[in-house]
């Protein structure tokens, strides 16, 4: 690899982790669009370097949650049996399938991102604590000196969202938490800190499954990968100390734009107008 | 983590200096007997398996405690994740 690639694909590595810790996104929605349309890697070898970056990410940021008690294990664990077993499918799925159809996929996913980002909202209710069928997956977690109770509901729904959620990270390499947190705060009654965190949690397990296929079919590029996964370390690093300092909304605005412009380019990329 | 990424900085440090063919990760075994010939791909390999292998640490760890704590429900949705990932490392097989 030229040193010059590789140093523009490190930086750009490093821009995606830190804008995904400022927005709480995995790096992947940056990652994959970057490779494929700056240095032209195929779709597939995108995806397999972006779930490392993503299994970086999450596990740096999950260990910090799960140690100040906001994922909420017992629930990620469940979700996560149902994502990881759609990361597996979806991973399989894009293994065999045409990379343009790949880009047009992607394309259409940033541009639901782009509108979740602006639309999110937070005014669903939250669960009172109590049994979910077989489970109780009742938590709590301090917010300032405030203690946040809340139980789960829906857990079948939640299940059924978050399948779709682990398709969409094994078929396009991405984490999925642009599906698994609005289905826990909407559907399951959790709270917004708990849903993040719990994703965060999740993501990790989702994008292993998918990942472990990748590199059984020999779509894990070693060089690709290690350079992405230093370059997405060390920007979210750096994202994490500036988050407390930047206001989110004006940042998730200007981002939503430039999701619409890069699905637009995907979507050019899916017709065969750019390489 | 903070292995994976010792590995992953050692493999570019000896690809930058020596140079040398960097493919597809390797398996486990054939990346110690190339990280021992002191290859960057062998390296880079590693730690990439180290950095996959880290979230199935955590459910591993997530079953003893379960299992400890006499909670067999949540120790066997541990079991089914671990279940999962056995499965996806046993699908090229079975496709």
């Amino acid at each position: 690899m030229d040193p010059l690639i590789a140093l523009g694909i490190v930086l750009t590595a490093a821009a995606a982790g830190l804008l995904g810790s400022l927005l709480g996104l995995g790096g992947g929605i940056i990652i994959v669009p970057a490779l494929t349309l700056l240095f032209g890697y195929p779709m597939q070898e995108a995806i397999g370097a972006s779930l490392v970056a993503v299994i970086a990410t999450s596990t740096g940021s999950a260990s910090y949650y799960v140690e100040e008690r906001v994922s909420n294990v017992r629930l990620g664990l469940i979700l996560g049996v149902v994502t990881s077993l759609g990361g597996l499918v979806g991973a399989m799925i894009a293994v065999y399938t045409d990379q343009y159809i790949l880009a047009l996929l992607f394309g259409l996913m940033l541009l639901y991102t782009a509108y979740y980002m602006i639309r999110s909202n937070d005014s669903a209710g939250i669960c009172p604590i109590g049994p979910s069928g077989a489970f109780d997956l009742s938590c709590s977690y301090a917010e300032g000196e405030e203690k946040v109770e809340y139980g789960v509901k829906n857990l079948g729904k939640g299940m059924a969202g978050s399948l779709v959620g682990g398709v969409e990270s094994g078929m396009l390499g991405v984490g999925g938490g642009v599906v698994n947190v609005p289905v826990m705060r909407l559907w399951m009654g959790v709270p917004m800190r708990a849903a993040c965190a719990t994703s965060n949690y999740m993501i990790g397990i989702t994008a292993l499954a998918g990942a472990i296929v990748y590199f059984q079919f020999g779509l894990i590029m070693a060089g690709l990968a290690a350079i992405v996964a230093i370059g997405v370390f060390c920007g979210s690093l750096i994202g994490s100390r500036l988050s407390k300092r930047l206001q989110g909304k004006a940042l998730k605005t200007v981002f939503s734009v430039v999701l619409v412009s890069v699905a637009a380019l995907m979507f050019l990329k899916a017709m065969g107008v750019m390489p | 983590m903070y292995i994976s990424f010792a590995l992953l900085l050692i493999g570019v440090a000896i690809y930058l200096v020596f140079g040398g063919e960097v493919g597809s990760v390797l398996g486990p075994a054939e990346a110690i007997q190339s990280a021992l010939n002191m290859e960057a791909e062998g390296w880079m390999s590693l730690g990439i398996i180290c950095l996959i292998a880290t979230p199935l640490a955590g459910v591993f760890a997530a079953l003893v405690v379960f299992a400890r704590a006499k909670e067999f429900r949540f120790a066997a949705v541990s079991l089914m994740v671990i279940g999962v990932v056995a499965l996806a490392i046993l699908v090229k097989m079975i496709a």
